[in-house]
């Protein structure tokens, strides 16, 4: 446990319970605040309009507009965005450029890692 | 008679002379009388012709004796040396139609000249085409009206008519081969089209303009290029003239407009330059053809193949996972090794059920049914498992599935599964809200169970999964109760448009499957 997402809101977008539930977990541990997590992109988009968000993580449903549309929306508030994915990486970057990508599966501790790096720490 | 002899004589020591000396030591008794006794004229003008350099025959007298020359003996082939001597009606009766009559004009004195006449000669055994440029000429004995022979200069240009229809049926080849890689082409391609060697469009083909419904002047220059998707376009730009000025031809995909279908379909562009001697572009040639569907195909396989991956990766994210939790309760190595064998033997009955249609739906009964079979169990007397047809999609019915066992491990273990201690109700329907959403209500519910006074520990990930798991990722509603009697567990389930009864399943009526409790 440490403090390297200490005080910062980090929105989380997963459809997998336990994988949510794992990733909650290691970014509290981290200090983190979680926002969410979320199952449904909707919930994540009615989040961002009320609530301060530092970074996200997001698992990508390519198959689903409106995920990209959430992706789209934290860029343009340039907000740190991880996408956690089971997808290939070739096939975000398709849509979302080069951006920061975990690909599945992946242990909670990698996910509290890289999002220090994203955030400076 | 001295003077014919003395010609005779030096002639006979020419070099080449086979008709000299066939000549010389032929009999002519029975045709022309013994050479001796030939006129002036007659010695003379065979001499003339053995000494001549073109095939010359000569027909004598009112039978038309022939004495010809070697050039003539080769037009003769098989028929020489019989033809020597012999009438010429005998010795070419096969055109004796196109000569007789020629004679007949050469008789009353005129002389007749063919230019590329039309022999077929055997030769060689067979009837071949051959063709000839002749003369026919009247000899009078001098003082003489009468014309006493026809000589023969003939000169064979069958060389020059057989090369002559080479090339003609060359010609048709070539063009039967141009004809024939023209409509291929056309056949194959959407257009084929021109550009300079800058890459400018001069005019546009007709069948560019026909596929694209671009004018000829709009595509002029850089213009076709606003046939190309908007999207696609600047690939396009610097493709071509990157191959321009490389001059290394262009092979580029992209979205063509099709003005039949007012869509734009995929597109392979070909362009390879045509070259002068010194191998300076003369101009480029550039050739479309349709590979829509084909792309479209791929990117469904690629769309496969990830959606695939995205699967197999979560499924090992969730195994991980429910692995990690199993090991946490802590208990002993026995006890989780088959609890977590137990559950990875439901995720992957869902996993195989999913993968066993095209569709990836699962039927719920057979959900059910596979998960109490796992355990020796089947419905009878005291377990009732009924509900319509309801087909799943992989989330839902992952997440269903793994409830079910944890139900069913539970009820094994504790409940009405026990020793068959009690009784045990598996009910599902289909509901529909007032606002037309659909939902699946499930019941497992036991009955007449020795109490079990508290929360059984061991249900930790069970709990989890049908209170916390279920409402997080399929949006359930759900009611876990341990009561006197059994385990009573309701959950509710929005259903998405393609899960529910099957087309084909509606009709399928379930009352008799209802065994009373």
């Amino acid at each position: 446990m440490g403090d390297e997402l200490a005080g910062k809101r980090i929105l989380v977008l997963e459809d997998e319970f336990y994988i949510a539930s794992d990733i909650d977990r290691a970014l509290r541990g981290a200090g983190g605040t979680v926002v969410g997590p979320f199952a449904q992109v909707a919930e994540g988009l009615a989040s961002i309009e009320s609530e301060t968000i530092d970074a996200a993580v997001l698992d990508v449903n390519l198959q689903d507009e409106s995920t990209h549309a959430l992706a789209d929306k934290l860029a343009d508030m340039r907000v740190a965005c991880l996408f956690v994915t089971g997808y290939d990486k070739d096939w975000v970057a398709r849509r979302h450029g080069d951006v920061p990508c975990l690909t599945k599966p992946v242990r909670a501790q990698t996910v509290v890692k890289r999002l220090g790096e994203l955030l400076g720490r | 008679m001295s003077k014919p002899n003395v010609a005779l004589e030096s002639d006979r020591a020419r070099a080449s002379g086979m008709m000299q000396r066939l000549v010389a030591r032929h009999d002519w008794s029975p045709t022309l009388g013994p050479r001796e006794s030939w006129s002036p004229v007659l010695s003379m003008t065979a001499e003339m012709v053995l000494g001549h350099g073109f095939p010359m025959i000569l027909l004598w007298g009112p039978r038309l004796i022939q004495i010809y020359n070697d050039g003539y003996a080769e037009v003769l082939g098989p028929k020489h040396p019989a033809g020597l001597g012999q009438p010429t009606e005998q010795c070419w009766p096969e055109v004796w139609h196109i000569n007789g009559p020629i004679y007949e004009r050469v008789r009353a004195g005129e002389t007749v000249t063919y230019e590329d006449k039309l022999y077929p000669l055997a030769r060689d055994g067979t009837l071949r085409d051959a063709w000839f440029t002749l003369t026919y000429s009247p000899i009078r004995e001098p003082g003489d009206a009468e014309v006493a022979g026809v000589l023969v200069t003939v000169f064979e240009t069958t060389k020059v008519h057989v090369a002559e229809q080479e090339r003609a049926a060359m010609e048709l080849d070539l063009r039967e081969a141009e004809a024939r890689s023209r409509t291929l082409v056309e056949g194959i391609s959407q257009a084929v089209w021109e550009a300079d060697p800058q890459g400018q469009v001069e005019a546009a083909s007709a069948s560019w303009r026909a596929y694209t419904g671009q004018s000829g002047r709009s595509a002029s220059g850089e213009g076709w290029m606003d046939a190309v998707h908007p999207d696609d376009r600047a690939k396009v730009r610097s493709a071509w003239f990157d191959a321009m000025a490389s001059q290394r031809g262009v092979d580029a995909d992209f979205r063509l407009r099709h003005a039949d279908t007012r869509d734009y379909r995929w597109t392979n562009l070909r362009a390879v330059p045509l070259r002068y001697a010194d191998g300076a572009v003369k101009k480029w040639v550039a050739m479309n053809i349709d590979i829509h569907d084909e792309r479209v195909l791929k990117e469904q396989q690629e769309e496969l193949l990830a959606q695939l991956q995205h699967r197999v990766r979560n499924i090992l994210s969730v195994v991980r996972s429910v692995f990690a939790r199993t090991v946490d309760t802590g208990r002993s190595l026995d006890d989780i090794a088959d609890h977590f064998r137990g559950r990875l033997d439901s995720l992957a009955r869902t996993q195989v059920g999913v993968t066993r249609t095209a569709a990836g739906m699962l039927d719920l009964e057979n959900l059910i049914r596979d998960e109490l079979l796992s355990v020796g169990e089947s419905d009878g007397p005291r377990l009732v498992i009924d509900g319509p047809e309801i087909e799943l999609s992989p989330k839902t019915a992952e997440g269903l599935g793994l409830a079910v066992h944890e139900l069913t491990t539970n009820s094994l273990k504790y409940g009405a599964l026990r020793a068959h201690c009690g009784d045990l109700a598996i009910k599902w329907r289909l509901e529909r809200s007032a606002l037309g959403a659909r939902s699946l209500e499930f019941t497992w519910e036991e009955f007449r169970v020795p109490t079990v006074p508290v929360q059984p520990d061991h249900l930790g990930f069970g709990t989890e999964l049908i209170e916390q798991a279920l409402p997080y990722q399929l949006k359930a509603t759900t009611e876990l109760e341990f009561r006197g009697g059994g385990v009573r567990c309701k959950i509710s389930v929005p259903l998405s448009d393609e899960e529910g009864i099957p087309a084909s399943g509606r009709a399928r009526g379930r009352g008799e499957r209802e065994h009373g409790r």
